[in-house]
């Protein structure tokens, strides 16, 4: 690791990010279009957390003995009735180590 | 105002969870690159200025196995294609903003403080509540960093890979209270789908396509629907 390759990531980084924003003064998004940008935020977040759950070194645990999927399942099933979000991170947090401490 | 009342205050103490999910993994990130022999000054300089988790952890294994200067900046602009799409998404909230508050907002953008802006209603000081979230979660990922660096081998990696569980189960409960229609459940569902068949797509790129392919979905179901209800 040097000094030009740390620069390097660091400013294509920060541009990735900035980009859209240096643009934002010249660019007017029809108003139409405010809905559609929940749809961002859903699909990301929601790949990322079943990347994380469902991969366990290296390789796809779609099974009963990946605890991390069974919270998650929880917590998914909580937060789908309405129950409140501190109360679904519990149920999901408590699945997983009970399940941990039973195994 | 006091501070506690602030929308500063509010976006530390909505990122607080999550920071328990990054410290880890920038100590991971630290304690590898630490072992590899590189120098704990450049590494810590490279979480403070790229702060980047993902493209940094890729960046390290990359540089074991000897790969060229180029192809890690390709992998790190490819991995960090998705702070576009989040980006585009904050236009609003941010147009209006000097470009110093614009910088800095765009430095401290990252998975986590995403996360709960896309819960924050939009009010006149979001920038305090966005800054207030990046810096937390920037503090944590150089912190983590240090640890990883100082205590290196002593990090018991699968207690590490256990704090997971807080960003999985964070991340639902931002996500599922905001499906209350079909499309944006399809939304999800597709994403899901999606990355359980490319999460092993080099560079990132299962986790993009994922995500653009769900949106494409959520989208085109949403306008299905608006143009069925404007028909009735």
């Amino acid at each position: 690791m040097d000094l030009l390759l740390i620069m390097g990531m660091a400013i294509l980084t920060f541009a990735t990010r900035y980009l859209p924003f240096a643009l934002s003064r010249n660019l007017t998004l029809p108003t139409s279009w405010k809905p559609l940008f929940g749809y961002v935020s859903i699909a990301m977040l929601t790949a990322i957390l079943t990347q994380t759950a469902l991969i366990r070194d290296a390789q796809l645990q779609l099974s009963v003995d990946n605890f991390m999927l069974l919270a998650a399942l929880a917590t998914t099933f909580c937060a789908a009735i309405g129950m409140p979000r501190s109360l679904s991170f519990a149920a999901g947090l408590s699945v997983f180590l009970l399940l941990h401490q039973l195994n | 105002m006091l501070f506690r009342h602030s929308e500063a205050w509010y976006g530390l103490r909505d990122t607080a969870p999550l920071l328990l999910t990054i410290a880890p993994l920038a100590a991971s990130f630290g304690a590898l690159a630490s072992d590899q022999g590189e120098s704990p000054w450049l590494i810590l300089l490279c979480s403070t200025l790229v702060f980047a988790g993902a493209a940094q952890l890729i960046a390290v294994g990359m540089l074991a196995v000897d790969a060229p200067l180029e192809l890690i900046l390709l992998t790190t602009l490819a991995v960090n294609c998705r702070h576009l799409l989040y980006a585009f998404s904050l236009i609003g909230h941010i147009a209006h903003l000097p470009k110093r508050w614009q910088a800095a907002l765009a430095f401290v953008l990252n998975d986590e403080t995403y996360a709960v802006l896309s819960q924050r209603p939009p009010s006149q000081s979001f920038h305090h509540y966005y800054l207030a979230s990046g810096l937390a979660a920037w503090g944590s990922w150089v912190m983590g960093t240090g640890v990883g660096v100082l205590l290196q081998q002593q990090l018991p990696e699968t207690v590490l890979r256990q704090l997971d569980i807080v960003l999985v189960l964070t991340f639902i409960c931002l996500v599922v209270p905001t499906l209350h229609n079909r499309s944006r459940w399809l939304c999800a569902l597709t994403a899901a789908a999606a990355i359980s068949q490319c999460w092993h797509w080099p560079m990132g790129s299962g986790l993009l396509f994922s995500a653009v392919i769900a949106i494409a979905v959520g989208i085109t179901m949403h306008m299905h629907n608006q143009k069925t209800k404007e028909a009735c």
